[in-house]
């Protein structure tokens, strides 16, 4: 059970940043650096064929979700719009999960697919963040899709067919907008291997401080190396700190999390945003908890720039186990060259 | 529940909240004062609609809603019922001053005789639709309380879904005004108080003025006396609110009294209606809540998003006595809310 992305929408500014993070090929999307549902950004989907699409490691079960707001009024004409898509990248659309006239409704396939099933009434609302979450296992006979709108289960289908041809595994999930709403928003987007989450928030936080690591170079910025990787919307050569010799680190007090209530904390995702210059090079992210120190796996950095995603379900240093507000505002989070 | 949605436009008088209850296209306007009894109205300028969109799909219902023009001219579409991109069935002017109804807005299959509606004066319009092939269609209008056209054997339906999800308020060609819309099921059982046409009514607002029996929310932004924070027509939204994040907690208020009607009236279905949201991601729930006059009546879980959204709970008959209300029980009853 396992997370396998988290997108707050809040640390990037352009279309084209977000395309680094999101795109696998065919992303046509663009982004707004506010408006999202807790103020910071969103995505926005206003044209006839933009979407948000993830890769993923290949699954037949899997959780996608996110927040979305149809800014202007939903035209209660439209019929199936998509808005969640499992997808086999290149072969096939298995389940779409989309909107009807403010039903919810699943069909193999897409929007010209076959039925499925739908919500018993109405419950998604033009002008408002609702968070949808929907879960499908894929399979010929006994297949399951299930829809929560807001932390309510409101579609929940069993013995379903949920493949549509192909290889039957998803690797892929689209987010997308309904046709008529000419503009469609989307942030805290989600994708986990076996849970629904229920409705939830993704926070930001960026380096705000040196931590106990301070071995890569800073020849482009401030000697101060966080302040070199503490840009919304990084600014890639303009500032950045540089290894020069495998095994260097960094790594960085972070901001706070916004006050946590009743809410769980699901996980945590480390983004770092690099390139090598020249030479092949891995890295990994480091987490340092308590004066320890937590790799993850080895990532390799291309010629050019790209996000890197590392994705901690539970707190290492605490068994591991669930994570709590004050570690996260104690560790420090950081980087390695390999 | 028989009464699906009613609205006298009274609790937002604003153009800009107008949004909170229908779906809204072009430019319709909300005056607050000039309508049926002096309340608020919707004006329906050139190109402009609004939508309203049923929780599921209906074969059959009646609606209501007061009409005033300053002309009128043939083929001006009113009301449309649709069944997604399918106009099902909508409601036209006559230039002689009649109804006409029309199927798929091309094929009439019915009309009113002509001079009954004048212009410049308010006319209450009832239209009951049932979809189907003849000789199981059914129309049937009244204006202002007389029945004006009843075609029981029609043949109403446009395409192969005889359901509709959508009535549409629109302007097409002559402007008009409208208040006093109400939606009702006729089929919701013989248990139901309202399975037929309520004649010519009036919906009136009322809000908030005094401390109820529970008191129980936060006042961090506004005044401390609970009751004067949710007393504003139209809504100040963050402006002053009260808020809780626990469990059971409630607000209950007393409310104004109806105003008098002259001659009497039946008091015929109650709406509370509150513009609530969330502040933080999580699951929040909450209801609607009567206490007419000693015990408190919960109405149905409702949902909330992060963003202010209208919630309702119609009782058609009052729930601590399961008779229809009276003015005096519903002026001394308390409604608020509680934390889910």
């Amino acid at each position: 059970m396992a997370l396998l992305f988290l997108d707050s929408c809040d640390h990037i500014t352009t279309t084209a940043q977000a395309d680094l993070k999101t795109s696998t090929g065919t992303l046509l999307d663009a982004f707004e650096t506010s408006g999202g549902r807790f103020g910071g950004g969103a995505y926005r989907l206003d044209g006839s064929a933009d979407s948000i699409i993830r890769g993923v490691s290949s699954h037949t079960t899997i959780v996608a979700g996110g927040a979305v707001k149809f800014v202007n009024p939903m035209d209660s004409m439209t019929l199936f719009d998509e808005i969640i898509s499992f997808r086999e990248a290149g072969v096939a659309t298995h389940v779409t999960v989309g909107v009807d006239r403010g039903f919810i409704r699943a069909k193999r396939g897409v929007g010209n697919g076959t039925d499925l099933g739908a919500s018993a009434t109405r419950i998604i609302y033009d002008t408002l963040w609702h968070f949808i979450e929907a879960k499908v296992f894929l399979s010929d006979t006994v297949g399951t899709v299930e829809v929560h709108v807001d932390g309510v289960q409101v579609l929940n289908l069993t013995v379903q067919d949920t493949i549509n041809g192909g290889g039957g595994i998803v690797d892929e999930i689209l987010w997308g907008r309904l046709f008529n709403a000419s503009d469609t928003r989307w942030d805290d987007l989600y994708i986990d291997d076996a849970n629904i989450l229920g409705d939830s928030r993704i926070d930001l936080l960026m380096p705000d401080g040196d931590g106990n690591y301070t071995e890569l170079g800073t020849t482009f910025g401030s000697a101060t190396h966080a302040f070199n990787v503490d840009e919304i919307g990084p600014d890639g050569d303009t500032t950045y700190n540089n290894g020069t010799a495998v095994n260097q680190r960094d790594t960085f007090t972070m901001g706070n999390l916004a006050a946590i209530t009743s809410q769980v904390i699901h996980g945590i995702q480390q983004v770092t945003y690099g390139k090598h210059d020249g030479t092949a090079t891995n890295h990994r992210s480091k987490l340092r908890i308590s004066a320890v120190d937590y790799n993850g796996a080895s990532l390799a950095l291309a010629s050019t720039y790209g996000y890197h995603l590392e994705i901690w379900d539970q707190d290492p240093n605490a068994g591991p186990g669930a994570w709590v507000e004050s570690v996260i505002n104690g560790m420090e989070s950081g980087y390695e060259e390999l | 529940m028989s009464v699906l949605f009613f609205d006298g436009c009274g609790e937002y008088y604003s153009t800009s909240q107008l949004v909170d209850v229908w779906t809204v296209f072009g430019a319709p306007t909300v005056t607050s004062t000039g309508g049926r009894n002096n309340g608020a109205y919707i004006h329906f300028p050139n190109g402009a609609f609004i939508t309203k969109v049923l929780d599921i799909n209906y074969q059959e219902v009646i609606v209501g809603f007061g009409l005033r023009s300053t002309a009128f001219a043939e083929g001006s579409d009113i009301l449309g019922f649709f069944n997604g991109s399918t106009l099902m069935v909508s409601i036209e002017m006559t230039a002689a001053g009649g109804l006409k109804v029309m199927r798929g807005g091309s094929v009439e299959i019915g009309a009113t005789v002509n001079a009954l509606l004048q212009a410049n004066a308010w006319h209450y319009i009832e239209v009951r639709l049932k979809v189907d092939n003849a000789p199981n269609g059914e129309i049937e209008i009244w204006i202002d309380g007389v029945q004006r056209l009843l075609d029981n054997a029609v043949d109403s339906l446009n395409g192969t879904d005889a359901t509709f999800d959508a009535l549409t308020f629109q302007e097409f060609i002559q402007p008009w005004d409208m208040d006093d819309v109400y939606v009702l099921d006729p089929n919701s059982g013989a248990a139901s108080p309202h399975n037929t046409f309520l004649g010519d009514i009036q919906i009136d607002a009322v809000v908030p003025d005094g401390v109820g029996a529970h008191e129980e929310f936060d006042t961090a932004v506004g005044s401390v006396n609970h009751w004067q924070n949710v007393d504003e027509i139209p809504h100040t939204g963050d402006t002053d609110y009260n808020e809780s994040p626990t469990v059971n907690d409630r607000d209950l208020f007393t409310f104004g009294d109806l105003p008098a009607i002259s001659g009497g009236s039946t008091l015929l279905s109650v709406k509370a209606t509150t513009l609530v949201r969330k502040i933080d991601a999580g699951l929040g729930q909450f209801r609607l809540v009567a206490r007419p006059v000693a015990t408190n009546r919960n109405g149905d879980t409702l949902t909330l998003s992060t963003e202010y959204r209208y919630h309702q709970h119609i009782w058609d008959l009052n729930p601590e006595t399961s008779a229809a209300w009276t003015d005096a029980l519903f002026n001394a009853s308390e409604f608020g809310v509680e934390v889910l």
